[in-house]
């Protein structure tokens, strides 16, 4: 029997479908069995970040309505991996033409043949949204350091305790060091503080995210980019959560005045 | 010794204005969501502003057109703000409250209509 997760944020343009591809190639790469649902009816892209915009005959929708004989004709399999699968959102129809229980037994008939199922919601906080949580048993909650970003997160922290899918985790996504130790960005600290829930990961800001998803190929894969680390690390932690050595970590300023003091004068020596 | 007033700049933007930035995010953060938390739904105050009429027109024929009901935020606290003008005070209700409260009740007999119109009952919630 398989997970499923929402990656989900309220906000949009926080890097939700960038995640859920990401995690998902990065399952696959592990020799887990995933599927990927892309749950934002109308505005489809998932399947563009995987670069698998080419292979779309039937999507979610058809599913559904059973306009194809199983979810597996409307299932792409990843051009990477042959164990890494899309059901894709349609472009055609909008998000009420799914509802949450056909979502839930989807998600149920897909966990007895797969070790995750990655459902990819649309920003906002109404029927698309009560859709793409309906068949998860967690979320996972993106967010960035910006004020809007957080705001839209503790709204729906809020909602999915209101619909009993209990706390999420946080992946804070697009921190940009520098300003955190500037006192310019909200560092890690701060965002955990203030959404009181648990971390799962930190993703820096990497031009190397706009480069793979220009290409359809996730950052994940990607041995030496800054956030393929992240991302690595955080697939690590989903997979073992007891393992205390694979807490989240990264410098975010909150060395204190003594390091900040070192690393300034050995600055001033170089 | 240009260098070093670089390296004063460097320091202010380390320990001076620029630490702001971040810490009025987090504080401005912190109050939008207390807001944010406990917000009433249109719904929850239609059926408020519904029951509270009721029970306010079985004693005073109220001004309905000016009556005014909402939610005010200060600082740190919600309140449920209602002002609610009164047109006259009913046979029943000048009844009722002459068997309730004979001793307290001076006040209104000795109130001009005029007054009365434009008296307005505010009452605050927590």
């Amino acid at each position: 029997m398989g997970k499923a997760f929402v990656i989900t944020s309220g906000k949009g343009g926080v890097g939700k479908t960038t995640c859920t591809a990401n995690l998902g190639a990065g399952f696959a790469s592990m020799g887990k069995k995933v599927i990927l649902i892309d749950a934002d009816i109308g505005l489809r892209n998932l399947d563009l970040v995987l670069g698998l915009e080419n292979r779309i005959v039937f999507d979610l929708v058809d599913v559904v309505e059973g306009k194809c004989r199983s979810f597996r004709q409307a299932m792409i399999k990843d051009k990477r991996f042959d164990n890494l699968y899309l059901i894709p959102a349609s472009q055609s129809r909008d998000k009420e033409a799914v509802t949450p229980e056909q979502m839930r037994d989807l998600c149920d008939t897909l966990k007895q043949e797969f070790d995750y199922v990655l459902i990819d919601c649309p920003a906002g906080i109404e029927h698309g949204f009560k859709n793409a949580i309906a068949g998860a048993e967690e979320a996972i909650l993106v967010t960035t350091p910006e004020v809007s970003a957080v705001r839209d997160a503790d709204r729906i922290i809020g909602l999915l305790e209101a619909e009993e899918k209990g706390a999420p985790r946080l992946i804070l996504n697009r921190v940009r060091k520098d300003m955190v130790r500037k006192g310019q960005m909200m560092s890690i600290d701060d965002v955990q503080e203030i959404l009181n829930v648990k971390l799962l990961g930190i993703v820096p800001e990497d031009e190397a995210i706009v480069v793979s998803s220009n290409k359809g190929e996730p950052v994940v894969l990607n041995e030496t980019s800054k956030a393929g680390k992240a991302y690595r690390e955080i697939l690590q932690r989903l997979e073992s959560p007891s393992d205390l050595s694979l807490l989240p970590s990264m410098t975010d300023g909150s060395e204190g005045l003594i390091g900040r003091l070192f690393r300034f004068f050995a600055k001033a020596e170089a | 010794m240009l260098g070093l007033l670089r390296k004063i700049d460097f320091l202010k933007s380390w320990f001076g204005d620029e630490v702001s930035a971040a810490a009025r995010a987090k504080e401005r953060l912190r109050i939008v969501l207390i807001q944010d938390q406990s917000s009433i739904s249109p719904d929850l105050l239609e059926v408020l502003r519904e029951e509270m009429i009721g029970v306010v027109s079985r004693y005073l024929e109220i001004d309905l057109p000016h009556l005014e009901m909402g939610i005010e935020r200060k600082e740190e606290s919600i309140a449920l703000a209602a002002t609610i003008p009164i047109v006259r005070i009913r046979q029943e209700g000048r009844a009722l409250l002459a068997e309730t409260a004979t001793e307290t009740n001076s006040n209104n007999n000795g109130m001009g209509k005029m007054e009365r119109r434009h008296r307005r009952s505010r009452r605050h919630y927590r």
